[in-house]
């Protein structure tokens, strides 16, 4: 497993070459073949594109990622390459475009290895809700990933990618990047381009990298962040220079630690580690201080409203009339609706079609929606007058390190809980990043999450970047 | 010979008393198809004739993961028409998702306005026969898409040409200001007047680049409760739409007179294609009769 700074190092002493190291990476994901992690894997594309890497770096014109091997979500489109999103209903859709991050990868070198396995549309948080089978923790095989990005941030753990893209759109990057224990960003709303990622709650959804260091991340999220002008909702602010944000000095930051964050049901362990890293910061000169973020037990609920009911609208294209599954059989119109539908979709995404098309239906709107819309205008005060106060927060990224495989896939409401604490983010749209912050006494990965002002990524990845090489 | 021309006489008189007794509510529904170079959400041709399903891209067949693109040109001809109506611009508008399942709809929805239209209250003046000027209320004007077509009428199975998705149309609502179907055919002719010398709309109602669709009840004059109301759609010709109106209106009252009820219906595809004939006499050959519960049916585009 290699940083980029050490993948570099390399390249640049003549050790090995691009095509070396992404032959290196396909030789792993074959030997890993049994975490189910990868969805397709393109070995002679990505040793292709590796070897005009490599003349462009003897020739001297190679962008800021040659060297870097990333793998992708199977929710980004990547062209003339199938985009499953996990889902049986798109099994065989081939993506006639690139996503713009893809784009924005493939122009500054990085080679794109392969895609990697979700729940299904990215609605889960245990990567057990694929179509193509679950995703196993490389520490331990009987347990999951987290999820949705958990192909992703098991790419990453087990060495099969230098960086992975993933989507959050509840905490889809943090929380599998707490439970496999790497660094996943969702980046401020805005801040990406969402043109190519196959949309679940456009409102919330986010494309961020997921990486062995925050170092990495940073590196990736220069690249893809700006405006595109194929999304209306991507943000015309410049893009900071994320690497010169890590300064390795917290002296006077600003740090609130919400209460209501650390209440019932958060693992003693994990809040110990937690507690542990904010007292580093505290000797290094870092102002601590408590906040409330009062509306923080709506967030759940008002999450599961907002986001269904997008998804509910957002999914229905997939009615086997163009593209995707069609049943074979049906009668007439009607009966081809409803059983592509049936056959195609998985259990957890029909469930939040039918949360979501009831929140929406006429006689309900202003009962759950409209009320949801308000709430979730509430939950963004509450950050923002946090953050009067305070440069950052710090929280546990999930409640738990991983579970078993099985254990939470009969009660929904139970795995909706191991998102609890990384859902306002999307809700509100502020940035937040999960980082490592060592293990339970099983071994297992616990994650820190911090949390930033809109489009202050630099900061959050400045005080993740100092708690990481501290 | 006799007898017939009695009877005839007895009928006109009938009428004579039930238009005096009765009058009519109608509002007007007009969209127009702009004449912009490209759609309303990606930069696909609008040009019309083409191959079936040429003009498209990922966006506009609802590829997964692509997102919409608002056309400038859209939004500058959409407030000339707001300004020639006398409408109030909002600072602040929004687009909204109208969700139904259809073949033809590739996203599952269309892009339309519901609260915050960018136009709003408004109005047209219109010469009435006496020559005396009446003004019509504009409630809202609109920016939305179109969607595409469905060919039913082949031997193999249903085809979809989706070229006509996503090319803008402004939708024009009237107040129910309208008490006549001459009046209507007025506010039509100053619709496309309009339309036309802003040059925003070719204005052709034949090839469907004007369509109507309208709302019609009947009430006992001096009344002020409105009666319930038909929704009269796809009419394809100024002159029809007043012959249609017309007749549904007296087919109103005579259903009143009867002691009947007026059913909420939609009537879909009142249509003058043979413009000599008397489209009237020829109704039953031709006019539709289809009722949907909830949301506005849109079958027969
Ligand atoms: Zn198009």
């Amino acid at each position: 497993m290699k940083t980029f700074d050490s993948i570099r190092a390399e390249l640049d002493s003549g050790k090995t070459s691009c095509e070396k190291i992404t032959q290196e990476y396909l030789g792993v994901i074959e030997q890993g073949k049994r975490l189910n992690a990868f969805l397709a894997v393109f070995p002679e594309q990505s040793l292709e594109q590796a070897r005009t890497v490599d003349k462009k770096r003897s020739a001297g014109t190679a962008g800021p990622l040659a060297g870097m091997v990333v793998s992708i979500k199977d929710v980004i489109c990547v062209k003339d390459a199938r985009v499953t999103c996990g889902s049986k209903i798109l099994e065989h859709f081939v993506s006639p475009y690139d996503a713009t991050v893809v784009s924005r990868l493939k122009q500054a070198d990085a080679v794109i290895i392969g895609k990697t396995n979700m729940d299904e549309f990215a609605m889960g948080s245990s990567t057990e809700n694929s179509a193509y089978g679950r995703v196993k923790l490389p520490q331990d095989e009987s347990r999951v990933p987290g999820g949705s990005s958990g192909g992703s941030a098991v790419a990453v753990r087990a060495g099969m990618s230098t960086t992975a893209l993933g989507s959050d759109t509840g905490g889809s990057i943090r929380q599998p990047a707490s439970f496999t224990g790497v660094v996943g960003l969702k980046p401020t709303y805005g801040r990406v381009s969402r043109y190519g990622l196959v949309a679940f709650a456009s409102s919330f959804d986010a494309i961020g990298p997921l990486a062995l260091s925050t170092k990495d991340a940073a590196r990736v999220l220069g690249v893809i962040a700006g405006h595109d002008e194929h999304d209306s909702t991507s943000a015309e602010v410049p893009v900071p220079n994320y690497l010169g944000a890590l300064t390795k000095d917290v002296k006077g930051l600003r740090v609130g630690i919400p209460k209501e964050y650390f209440g019932s049901g958060l693992e003693a362990e994990v809040r110990d580690a937690v507690e542990k890293k904010i007292d580093v910061l505290r000797k290094h000169g870092a102002i601590i201080q408590e906040v409330s973020l009062p509306h923080s037990e709506y967030t759940i609920a008002t999450y599961y409203i907002l986001a269904t009911a997008e998804a509910s609208s957002n999914l229905a294209r997939y009615d086997g009339a163009r593209y995707g599954y069609r049943a074979k059989g049906a009668n007439d119109l009607m009966e081809m609706y409803v059983q592509s539908r049936s056959q195609g979709f998985g259990a957890e995404v029909k469930r939040r079609i039918m949360l979501g098309t009831y929140v929406l239906s006429s006689g309900y709107y202003d009962a759950y929606y409209r009320k949801g819309q308000k709430v979730r205008r509430l939950i963004q005060d509450d950050f923002i007058s946090a953050f009067k106060n305070v440069d950052c927060l710090i929280t546990p990224t999930s409640p738990s390190t991983s579970f078993k495989a099985g254990e939470k896939v009969d009660d929904p409401l139970q795995m909706y809980l191991s998102d609890i604490f990384t859902t306002s983010a999307n809700l509100a749209g502020i940035p937040g990043i999960s980082i490592p912050c060592g293990n339970d006494r099983q071994g297992l990965p616990i994650g820190l999450q911090i949390l930033g002002k809109h489009f202050d990524e630099a900061t959050i990845f400045r005080v993740a970047d100092f708690l990481e090489t501290t | 010979m006799t007898v017939t021309l009695k009877v005839t006489v007895i009928l006109n008189l009938k009428l004579m008393s039930w238009n005096e007794r009765y009058e009519a509510v109608i509002g007007l529904e007009v969209h127009a198809q702009l004449l912009t170079d490209s759609k309303a959400f990606c930069s696909c041709s609008t040009k019309f004739g083409n191959e079936p399903n040429s003009n498209v891209c990922p966006v506009c067949l609802g590829m997964p993961g692509v997102l919409p693109v608002l056309n400038k040109n859209l939004v500058e001809f959409i407030l000339k028409m707001g300004l020639a109506t006398h409408c109030t611009v909002a600072p602040r508008s929004i687009f909204a998702r109208k969700n139904y399942f259809y073949p033809d709809l590739p996203k599952g929805y269309q892009i339309s306005q519901y609260e915050e239209p960018i136009c709003a209250n408004g109005y047209v003046e219109i010469e009435l026969q006496d020559g005396s000027r009446k003004k019509i209320g504009i409630t809202r004007i609109h920016m939305e898409e179109d969607a595409g077509k469905s060919i039913h009428d082949l031997d193999v199975d249903t085809l979809v040409d989706v070229n006509r998705c996503g090319v803008p149309l402004i939708e024009i609502v009237s107040e129910p200001d309208i008490r006549t179907p001459h009046e209507a055919y007025q506010y039509l002719y100053q619709m496309k007047q309009i339309v036309t010398y802003l040059g925003i709309c070719d204005g052709n109602m034949e090839e469907g680049s004007l369509r109507c669709d309208a709302n019609i009840s009947v009430r006992l004059k001096g009344e002020t409760a409105l009666g319930t109301k038909t929704e009269v759609k796809n009419m394809n010709s100024f002159r029809f739409v007043e012959k249609a109106l017309e007749f549904e209106i007296n087919r109103q009252i005579a259903l009143i007179e009867d002691g009947g009820k007026v059913v909420r219906n939609i009537i879909m595809g009142f249509r003058a294609r043979n413009r000599r004939a008397n489209a009237l006499q020829r109704r039953s050959a031709r006019l539709s009769l289809l009722s949907r519960s909830g949301s506005r049916a849109r079958a027969c585009r």
